[in-house]
């Protein structure tokens, strides 16, 4: 009796362990290498355009002018005033206010103002709490224009 | 005579050379890709605000300005001062045909002084871009 043995396949074979080996080294290089960042969201705002004029709307229509939010860093914290009304250091209060505002008027305007020491995460804080009470036209009281910017690009 | 062709050695091992060379084209192309992306973005502690919303208006070209507690301004790793930043911002206005089409992206660190925004804010007046945007991170939950 005759049996037809089948060839032995060793040598056909592909190795697989070095490339199984070099991609979980990548694997690994990569997922350290990643820093996780939490991801970014955007407060859009605008500036005043150049040669715009105030828009200006009639008195009788209007209840409430603007809103006026000034803030003012102490060493204890920052003190808030919302339209010469003091709110101590609780934004809190802040966005009651601002609420109550809103549903006086929706379009109002808000400027908000700092003295110049003041951190960014207060002023921050104060355009948040506006946006969250509806009233999304916020505006920055101006700093100084420097003397070398006022000049014409031409 | 023995005329019988004989067969070719069929290699049955498959080719890995064109795989592995895309694998490493892809590697490459990210890491090239990931370096750019991160080249704007500074490292900085970014205030936080609940409003923030996930996108800028589309069709806008983006100015990235960072600016870290000490008050700088850096643009792709560059630290400008206000006329530099003003020649900035012309180009891109110039390259966009309008100060419509370009928006300034403030990277702000939640504790530089509200001083330096007004100094980026009263730059972007001067060279006519009004679009301002202000990078926060989403507040934690209480």
């Amino acid at each position: 009796m005759r049996f037809n043995r089948p060839a032995v396949e060793d040598e056909d074979d592909l190795n697989m362990t070095p490339m199984i080996d070099i991609v979980f080294q990548l694997l690994i290089f990569f997922m350290v290498g990643t820093t996780f960042t939490v991801p970014e969201k955007k407060m859009v705002t605008e500036l005043p355009k150049q040669g715009a004029t105030a828009q200006t709307v009639p008195e009788e229509k209007k209840d409430i002018e603007m809103v006026k939010i000034f803030l003012k860093t102490e060493l204890t914290g920052v003190q808030i005033t919302c339209n010469g009304r003091l709110l101590g250091h609780s934004f809190n209060a802040l966005g009651v206010m601002l609420k109550e505002l809103a549903e006086v008027e929706q379009e109002v305007p808000v400027i908000i103002d700092a003295t110049p020491n003041t951190p960014f995460k207060y002023v921050v804080r104060a355009m948040d709490m506006s946006k969250r009470a509806r009233l999304t036209q916020i505006a920055f009281s101006a700093g100084a224009v420097p003397e070398n910017l006022k000049k014409p690009d031409n | 005579m023995n005329l019988t062709e004989k067969k070719p050695e069929v290699n049955d091992a498959p080719d890995m050379t064109p795989f592995i060379d895309c694998v490493f084209l892809l590697i490459v192309f990210f890491m090239a890709c990931s370096r750019f992306v991160t080249q704007e973005y500074e490292s900085l502690a970014l205030p936080e605000a609940k409003s923030g919303q996930a996108e800028l208006p589309k069709k806008k070209s983006k100015v990235v300005v960072n600016i870290n507690p000490a008050g700088e301004f850096v643009v792709s790793n560059t630290s400008h001062t206000q006329p530099t930043l003003k020649y900035l911002f012309n180009k891109e206005i110039q390259r966009n045909d309008g100060a419509e089409n370009v928006i300034v992206l403030v990277r702000a660190d939640r504790e530089s002084r509200f001083e330096d925004i007004q100094r980026l804010m009263a730059t972007c007046a001067s060279a006519g871009i009004w679009q301002l945007s202000f990078a926060v991170i989403e507040e934690p939950a209480p």
